[in-house]
């Protein structure tokens, strides 16, 4: 290892040379931002404009036959659930020990913590790494999240974790906004869907 | 649209008041550099292509304006930006150890690097002590600053840039030519020629759609055969140790999940005081960036993916400390790199990244790069017309333009001011404090323009009338007018 | 107390009529006007070029000449920028003089709009007429809101002024307010690019439809009348002043072309 304790009490020494002054700044106002009449739709149309298909649902028994019309699925190889209450699932994550034996994942199902309405987000958080790989090496993902949980946006949101308390002490986590499948437009321009991660994104808001 | 990355750049070396630039700026490839104006007449030169290019960031441009639009308290967003950024880079000794703290406790190895040599050593060292040969990155101009894929392979090391923006670039032995669009510069033609080189995709064939799935499929080998991830950072925050990174292709994401090294460079500057400031900044960057509503997705990492991973931070300095005591150009370390700055600038899009000779261009490069090494770099404030469009987007309110005009300044007290910039200024001065002088100089001029034959002022050496006419002469200036119609009327009159 | 006009150099010495047309206008609102003679330049050119020492003393001249007026109007929002905004670096702050002309000089516009209230022009200018946001006037006197900030209000002092001339059509460039390109020194230091920016401008003024493009300063419109002539496009241009007093229109292929023949 090198040494960077030197370099370390260098750059830390450079920065305290002169003492700047700056006021901490003012909080957001939350009068001041922006809220929706209604979030479901503001989220539905936000989020279907980056690509992802929305699934207004009454109960996760709805999950399954949704997800039957849809031949990618009902041509799937491996389907990993971890909502084993709307889809079962054809193998077992406990066997899974190294992240790159999902190599060949079709299709993930994963909870959603909570959608953000601005932005057409969804807070998800892995328990471990192998869900964690799950995410983004998976042809096709599918969140189920509760549109009860709906947040107005970015501001909410981390009032939210912060009151979840999801980082600083509870030590480790891995937390992701998701917004859409993934995607580039690093050709000249032109939007192309499924670039290293999920092809399609199926997100079903539940009550 | 490629991942939002990171970093900033300033290398070594002084900025403003303090010493003078960088011997080892890291920023100074060994080619021979030309000026501004003339890689921008190469780029020019290809009226189409220009067009072309100007187009692509401007419709980019258009998406922010629409996003931004349809934020009500979007001019509120940015002045809570701004004010977040005055006050991190204030406490930044203070910040900076409250994270290194807070990340120890998650299980986050901090490194410190004062320059980039020393944060490609301390990445090199990391890797050759686990025996690592293959490293997947995901976009990071810090890395790019510190030139870092170079050095890690002249030592034997396998660099794979998994954004697809990059991986044209690498595979074509280039550099990004923009922070956030690093092959905006390259058509799809060209991307097919490169694929089918590389990738063995059809030749001739351009779709991107067909491009991508074949660089999608190249790149998940990589993935899966990588030994160490690194990625960028967006943003730092103190309070909890953890770290953001933002992308749309999930690369990031894949490469510091698969392997059981993460490695993360961070410029210092990336820092945030508080968890809910991250809502200010991923509201505004991605729809700065690229305009959509946010990244596909706004990592955050807390610690490494499990007990055998490991987690690595480097916190490079690489001129940032020297910039930080400059109080006219600091605030440039409130840049988030999301690029807004190159989409709308005018230069920029007529004239393409490289022409600015630097790993960071357009305006915020040319705020930084002559920090690092202002006689290098002398060009770039001047690659502007002072229209301050880049101001009005920059989503952390930094004043680019007064910040260019005042390098400008900067240059000319460190007598950095060539004799053809410095010497008509000197005549111009000392017309203007003259006015009787001024007055007879316009009038013989204007007598000149009119009586002398066109090729006097129409010739290769008058670089206005290249392509443009001189304005028609009148035969009064308002002066004289004035003195005519109204003093000596008025003399009358009374 | 009489209105002091400030004359850009360039003005002076190659539009005299655009001076002409801004006194008459004011006058036409009942103002007294007076030209202090001496007049030279505000110290743009140097200050850009980074020539501080040679700026100083050009600025410093400039606010001793109009230190005594309680209102200095300037046919040029670039002119008035520099005086507003970039005059600090030549003065102690508290020097009286300078806070005074800072505080009492206005671009013609603004002038119009926010101290005289025009409210009627009695001017007619029947033709086809797009603006050119000159980029000092609209991002550093914001005479109208930015394209990149036109969220909420949506002010443009040019537009409201060119609203009250008769007869007037008022067309759009695609971009609202791009930079033509001038940029001063910019635009012989950078001419292939600013001479690229100022085409394309052209172009998407033509493309509106537009007879003429008007701007509140008279140096990007040297610039793009420069192209214009040289390339025969079937456009002109004018100084906001001389619509406002409903100069005639001159079309281009009707001018001269510059200097000899």
């Amino acid at each position: 290892m090198v040494a960077t304790s030197n370099s370390r009490q260098t750059i830390l020494d450079r920065l305290k040379t002169i003492p700047i002054e700056a006021p901490t700044a003012a909080a957001i106002d939350p009068d001041r931002l922006v809220k929706y009449d209604d979030p479901v739709a503001k989220f539905t149309e936000i989020v279907t404009h980056v690509g992802a298909q929305v699934h207004l649902v009454e109960s996760t028994a709805e999950v399954a036959p949704r997800l039957a019309e849809i031949a990618e699925f009902t041509s799937a190889r491996l389907i990993a659930s971890l909502v084993p209450e709307a889809v079962s699932g054809n193998f077992s994550l406990a066997q899974v020990d190294d992240p790159h034996a999902l190599a060949r994942l079709d299709w993930a199902i994963v909870p959603g913590s909570f959608p953000v309405a601005e932005n057409g987000a969804i807070w998800v958080r892995p328990g471990d790494a192998i869900e964690r790989t799950m995410l983004f090496l998976t042809q096709h993902l599918v969140i189920i999240v509760s549109r009860g949980e709906m947040v107005m946006h970015m501001h909410d949101a981390y009032r939210r974790l912060r009151q979840q308390d999801h980082f600083g002490d509870r030590g480790r986590e891995f937390g992701v906004f998701i917004s859409g499948p993934s995607k580039t437009a690093d050709i000249e321009q032109s939007l192309v869907i499924g670039a290293h991660g999920c092809r399609t994104l199926q997100i079903f808001l539940t009550p | 649209m490629p991942t939002l990355m990171p970093l900033p750049v300033v290398s070594n070396g002084a900025a403003g008041d303090a010493n003078r630039p960088g011997e080892h700026a890291a920023d100074n490839g060994p080619v021979p550099h030309r000026d501004h104006p003339s890689m921008a007449h190469d780029f020019v030169a290809n009226v189409e292509r220009t067009h072309w290019h100007d187009g692509a960031l401007w419709f980019v441009r258009n998406k922010r304006d629409a996003q931004a639009s349809a934020i009500p308290e979007w001019e509120y967003l940015r002045e809570t930006a701004g004010a977040i950024k005055t006050e991190a880079i204030a406490r930044l000794p203070e910040l900076l150890e409250q994270f290194e703290a807070n990340a120890k406790k998650l299980g986050v190895v901090v490194h410190w690097a004062i320059d980039a040599d020393e944060h490609n050593r301390i990445v090199l060292d990391i890797l050759q002590s686990r025996g690592i040969m293959r490293l997947v990155k995901s976009k990071s101009m810090l890395t790019e600053e510190c030139h870092l894929n170079a050095f890690l392979e002249a030592r034997g090391i396998e660099v794979i840039d998994t954004d697809l923006g990059e991986r044209i670039v690498q595979l074509r032995r280039e550099t990004p030519s923009h922070i956030v669009l690093p092959a905006i510069h390259i058509k799809k033609e060209e991307v097919g020629e490169t694929f089918h080189q590389h990738l063995g995709t059809e030749a001739g064939a351009s779709d991107p759609q067909y491009l991508t799935e074949a660089a999608r499929g190249h790149l998940r080998g990589k993935f899966l055969r990588g030994e160490a991830g690194l990625t960028g950072v967006n943003f730092a925050i103190a309070e909890t140790g953890g770290f953001v990174v933002c992308t749309n292709e999930g690369n990031a994401d894949l490469g510091a999940v698969l392997p059981q090294i993460h490695i993360a460079s961070m410029g210092m500057e990336k820092i945030i005081p508080r968890l809910e400031d991250l809502s200010v900044f991923t509201r505004l960057l991605a729809r700065s960036a690229t305009g959509q509503p946010i990244t596909t997705y706004t990592s955050h990492f807390h610690g490494p993916r499990d007990s055998e991973g490991e987690l690595h931070v480097v916190i490079v300095d690489n001129g940032r400390t020297a910039l930080r005591q400059s109080k006219t150009f600091r605030a440039a370390l409130g840049c988030i790199r999301c690029g807004a700055c190159m989409n709308t600038c005018p230069v920029f899009r007529r004239s393409g990244g490289h022409s600015y000779g630097a790993t960071v261009p357009g305006p915020i490069g040319s705020v930084l790069n002559p920090a690092s090494d202002d006689v290098r770099h002398q060009s770039l404030p001047y690659a502007c017309s002072l229209c301050g469009s880049c101001t009005d987007v920059c989503p952390v309110k930094i004043p680019l333009h007064h910040q260019l005009l005042a390098w400008r300044k900067e240059f000319g007290k460190r007598g950095l001011l060539k004799i053809g910039k410095t010497l008509p200024m000197k005549a111009a001065s000392h017309l203007f404090r003259h006015p009787w002088l001024f007055q007879t100089v316009g009038r013989w001029g204007r007598a000149a323009m009119r009586s002398l034959p066109r090729i006097a002022f129409v010739n290769r050496f008058n670089v206005w009338s290249r392509d443009r006419e001189l304005p028609t002469p009148p035969s009064q200036s308002f002066s004289s007018w004035y003195r005519q119609n109204r003093e000596e009327k008025n003399g009358r009159d009374q | 107390m009489a209105v002091a006009l400030f004359v850009p150099c360039y003005i002076d010495q190659f539009y005299p009529d655009v001076a002409i047309a801004t006194l008459e206008l004011l006058e036409r609102q009942g103002l007294e006007v007076v030209f202090p003679s001496g007049q030279t330049c505000c110290g743009q050119p140097m200050a850009n070029t980074g020539c501080s020492a040679e700026a100083a003393p050009v600025a410093r001249r400039l606010v001793e000449l109009f230190a005594e007026f309680d209102q200095v109007v300037c046919p040029s929002g670039s002119c008035t920028a520099m005086v507003r905004h970039h005059y600090a670096d030549y003065f102690e702050p508290d020097d009286p003089d300078y806070q005074k002309v800072r505080e009492s000089t206005f671009e013609l516009c603004e002038f119009l709009t926010d101290v005289v209230g025009v409210d009627s022009l009695s001017t007619r200018f029947p033709h086809r007429v797009s603006v050119h946001q000159s980029c000092h006037g609209l991002r550093e006197l914001r005479l109208a809101a930015s394209s990149e900030t036109r969220f909420g209000d949506r002010r443009d002092k040019l537009g409201e002024l060119l609203a009250k001339v008769d007869g007037i059509t008022l067309t759009s460039p695609q971009r609202l307010d791009e930079c033509c390109g001038f940029g001063g020194t910019f635009a012989v230091n950078e001419v292939d690019v600013s001479v690229a920016m100022g085409r394309d401008r052209i172009a998407d003024h033509v493309g509106s439809d537009s007879e003429v493009i008007v701007a509140g300063d008279m140096s990007c419109l040297m610039h793009l009348d420069g192209l214009i002539r040289r390339s025969g496009q079937p456009i002109t241009v004018m100084h906001i002043a001389q619509v406002l007093m409903g100069r005639p229109l001159v079309p281009t292929n009707q001018r001269q072309l510059n200097s000899g023949r």
